[in-house]
């Protein structure tokens, strides 16, 4: 992003007094200097309507205001002013500080000099006595507040944080997944000190920062449960989450101009029957923030209307000459501008949590992360699993071998960096990956399946082989050059289980059956399944309190493309598959089966989750009979579902009397639709239906 | 920061460094090459350790071995304005190297003629490659050729680019015989941080030029 401003502070808040805000923002404008500078003012969803824009846009602030669903997180907060952020050094500071005259133009020169650092500044509390009123009345007097301000207790990170833009952007912003506050500042830090800053807390007499007094808020916070289970639940993010790069499912306030967090690199020469299939399961990923780069190598078929027919802009065609498999690979490196870079061929398909679970295991020191995979074969859909190991010196004197190219996710710039070699045709991938670990980069395991390679006949592997054997032989000499044979014995006795991780579904390949090609499965909906997505609009649309809970998607089947738009959606649904010779049974499903197994299940869940209840009730009610008179039942649950125009009202009541279903029979307006009974019976919960339970009345 | 020497079992050797609270995390924790100095001066070692892993030190720096306070000052005042706690500090005087050789840093390039045949032994040259290409290493009698990670390492503004190719120089100038560091002639000297790079290597007992 091009930009002539030096530094942006961010405030972030909510329902919180004007003038404090006001003297904040005069302070810190007065603080630049020579700097160019912008204050952000970035109002999280208050509603006590204190602060107007016209009162910030006066004070010299640019106010941002973001409509919420009343819950307050500072990290969003900030997160929301940090988008709209114009300047290299981006500093996060709180709207009850006043700052001293030369201090953001001494932390934004010192981040200018030298980006590789993270500066914090400690807080100084001023007495009760210099509330923002007497502030605000008296002026900044920058020696009295020296003088009577001290250090605050809890010596900490909060208060002030300044990055260079380009930290901020590589570790995403503060954590989204953070409530109310406490614990952000910290955790941001961190996150910058993995990702290679050094911490600096400023001690310098010319930058201060004064907090004017307030009645402390956190008391008051701490009070309510939720408070207190957000502030253990930031807690847990600090002390348990070990990456740096958060966000990663969904980055909802991202800086402007952020390069996506992922680019999938595909090199394709010839390959347009499979790269449509290969390109789907990539759209399909729970991760969405990715490009997909394609360099076409000379393709005479129809790649190109292949690639266009997706109409997706994070889609980006390149054409070259043919010039080998290196060369597009290196081409596709150039052309990424993603962080990541995620290889993935052009016949082979991704498994949809892929780019999320390498990015889980990214750490401090560590540049990539690869997977197990599976072979499936072009004709029969038969799957073989490749287990990986770890991948170190050790592992290669053993084997010479490298995690499948198929699985890596690695930093775009070491790509850029080392470079496929060009005067290889074949094992280049194993040559480059041999190359990493002798640059000392380093590599997780992040036991997955991540990738389906397809076996069919065109594959470079089998065409080509001898020349990889020979690539992988001389590179395997080249790295072990200097290996000593007692050395190499060493790290031989050095093997074992160890470098074996377990991989996630590796007793259990059925569970991948449904992401599959097409022509090789058949795949439907375990169960009725509430969806928010798109294509479901056609569907029974599921509504409670006035609220949109999804569509409620039959049992049909559903092809590769429909299932990708749903892990599209950070979704894993539970699909039965199978191969189509196999045995199961390709059932579509009709609405009026939908809705029955809907209920039931959601009945099953009510009773499963309510380990005491005897049966549960499900009554239907007309939308003229909204009051059903059965207010003595325990309610559990009301829904309502429309269907082709068609709007009816079903609630769920708990009984824990097994037979207290007859009592809503008789009661008057309503509709037994059916009764679930668990206990002794909750292994194969019985249905009872309407029109038999009408019977019985009568 | 942590910083031990370690022999790798698949061959080369090095720094190893282990982050600790208040240090960012390094590109790479490891400065490996293909040879070991036969001979590694403590003070010689610090500089090369800071030349290389420096950018990433904050608070407490463990080296490997006792080094002068000389040296210890010199990092410090290059490390501003971050605070560095270094140690161990050898409080008790010990003898420095004595070379004689311009040691001509060779990186990227052909190793000149003039170095390879020398007429005296006034010159010599470490030419340092890259180690995902190349793997060994091959002495003259003025002269090392070795594979190393130096390269990667080798980040930052023009000077700083050179640091590690100077660290690894400094590792092997005793070895080498070598008491001043020469680097290419395109190196600019007028960066703010050539002087005290200077300074830095001169506690150490080498100096620093740039070839005519």
């Amino acid at each position: 992003m091009s930009s002539n401003i030096d530094i942006s502070v961010v405030i972030g808040f909510r329902n919180w007094g004007q003038r404090r805000l006001e003297l904040a923002v005069k302070s810190i404008l007065q603080s630049f200097g020579p700097l160019k500078g912008e204050v952000i003012v970035s109002d999280y969803g208050s509603d006590d309507g204190q602060v107007t824009e016209t009162a910030m846009t006066s004070a010299g602030a640019r106010y941002i205001y973001t409509k919420t669903d009343g819950s307050w997180s500072r990290s969003r907060a900030l997160n929301a002013g940090f988008a709209h952020a114009r300047g290299k050094i981006l500093v996060s500071t709180d709207a009850d500080m006043v700052f001293s005259p030369k201090s953001f133009q001494i932390i934004g020169q010192t981040l200018l000099d030298d980006p590789s650092l993270c500066l914090l500044l400690q807080c100084r509390d001023l007495p009760q006595d210099w509330s923002d009123l007497e502030v605000a009345e008296a002026g900044f007097h920058w020696q009295i507040f020296e003088a009577v301000s001290r250090l605050r207790p809890r010596w900490g990170m909060g208060g002030m944080m300044a990055v260079h833009r380009d930290v901020y952007t590589r570790i995403r912003g503060l954590d989204e997944r953070m409530h109310t506050y406490g614990g952000e500042d910290i955790d941001f830090a961190t996150r910058a000190k993995r990702a290679g800053q050094r911490l600096l807390w400023v001690e310098d007499p010319d930058v201060r920062m004064y907090h004017m007094w307030h009645q402390p808020t956190r008391a008051q916070v701490e009070v309510t449960k939720e408070a207190r289970e957000a502030i253990e639940f930031n807690k847990g993010i600090v002390y348990n989450d070990p990456t740096f790069v958060r966000n990663t499912k969904k980055w909802t306030y991202p800086l402007q101009g952020a390069a996506p967090l992922v680019s999938v690199a595909i090199a394709t020469h010839n390959r347009a029957e499979y790269l449509s299939e290969s390109i789907t399961s990539v759209l399909g990923q729970t991760m969405q923030d990715f490009e997909i780069v394609i360099v076409d190598d000379g393709s005479t078929d129809n790649t190109k209307t292949v690639v266009e027919s997706f109409n997706d802009s994070r889609i980006r065609y390149f054409y070259q000459d043919q010039a080998g498999v290196s060369a597009a690979r290196n081409r596709a490196a150039d052309e990424s501008r993603g962080v990541y870079t995620a290889v993935h061929d052009d016949d082979d398909l991704m498994t949809p949590w892929r780019l999320q679970s390498q990015l889980d295991v990214i750490s401090a020191g560590i540049h990539g992360s690869f997977g197990a995979f599976v072979n499936f074969d072009e004709g029969t859909g038969a799957l073989e699993l490749y287990r990986a190991k770890v991948f170190t010196p050790g592992t290669i004197n053993e084997t010479g071998g490298a995690p499948g190219h198929g699985t890596w996710l690695i930093e775009t710039s070491i790509l850029k960096k080392l470079r496929y070699d060009e005067s290889l045709s074949s094992g280049v991938d194993n040559n480059l990956a041999l190359r990493m670990i002798r640059s000392g980069f380093s590599f997780a395991h992040c036991g997955e399946i991540v990738m389906m390679r397809r076996l069919h006949t065109g594959q470079i592997t089998v065409t080509d082989e001898h020349t990889q054997k020979l690539a992988a032989r001389q590179t395997r000499q080249l790295f072990s050059f200097g290996t000593t044979t007692a050395d190499a014995k060493k790290m031989m006795e050095e093997r074992g289980a160890k470098d074996w991780p377990a991989t996630r579904n590796e007793e259990n390949l059925e569970m991948l059956l449904p992401y599959l090609p097409d022509h090789l499965v058949n795949r439907r909906f375990a169960a009725p399944q509430l969806m928010k997505s798109d294509m479901t609009d056609d569907f029974i649309r599921v509504e409670q309190d006035g609220e949109y809970l999804g569509s409620l998607m039959p049992s049909q089947t559903l092809s590769a493309a429909d299932l990708a738009k749903l892990t599209s959606q950070g979704e894993l649904v539970d699909i039965v598959a199978s191969l189509r010779d196999g045995s199961e049974a390709n059932e579509p499903g009709n609405f009026g089966g939908t809705v029955q197994k809907f209920l039931e299940s959601r009945a099953s869940q009510i009773m499963a989750t309510r380990g005491s209840a005897e049966s549960v009730v499900v009554v239907r009610l007309n939308q003229a009979t909204k009051d059903p008179g059965i207010d003595s039942f325990s309610l559990v649950e009301s829904l309502q579902l429309t269907e082709k125009n068609a709007t009816c009202d079903y609630s769920f009541y708990l009984s824990q009397d097994g037979g207290a279903w007859l009592h809503l029979l008789t009661t008057p307006d309503t509709d037994v639709h059916s009764v679930y009974f668990a206990g002794d019976m909750a292994s194969a919960v019985r249905t009872a239906s309407a029109r038999t339970l009408e019977g019985k009345n009568k | 920061m942590i910083i031990k020497w370690s022999n790798e079992l698949h061959g080369p050797a090095g720094f190893t460094v282990t982050p600790e609270d208040y240090d960012g995390t390094p590109r790479l924790f490891q400065l490996l090459m293909d040879a070991a100095p036969k001979v590694r001066h403590w003070d010689r070692q610090a500089v090369a350790a800071f030349l290389t892993f420096g950018k990433s030190f904050g608070g407490p720096v463990t080296m490997p071995h006792k080094f002068s306070p000389a040296v210890s000052n010199a990092i410090k005042a290059m490390a501003l304005p971050v605070q560095l706690d270094l140690q161990p500090i050898e409080y008790y005087p010990k003898a420095l190297p004595i070379g004689e050789r311009r040691l001509h840093v060779i990186v990227d390039e052909q190793v000149p003629e003039s170095l390879l045949g020398p007429q005296n032994q006034r010159d010599g040259f470490i030419e340092v490659l890259r180690s995902d290409l190349n793997n060994g290493a091959l002495r003259r009698i003025n002269g090392l050729t070795l594979g190393s990670n130096a390269w990667v390492h080798s980040t930052g503004s023009a000077l700083e680019s050179w640091y590690p190719y100077i660290a690894v120089a400094c590792l092997f100038a005793e070895d080498l015989d070598a008491s001043t560091i020469v680097l290419p002639s395109e190196v600019e000297t007028d960066s703010p941080l050539w002087l005290p790079l200077c300074n830095l290597l001169a506690t150490a007992r080498l100096g620093l030029e740039v070839a005519e």
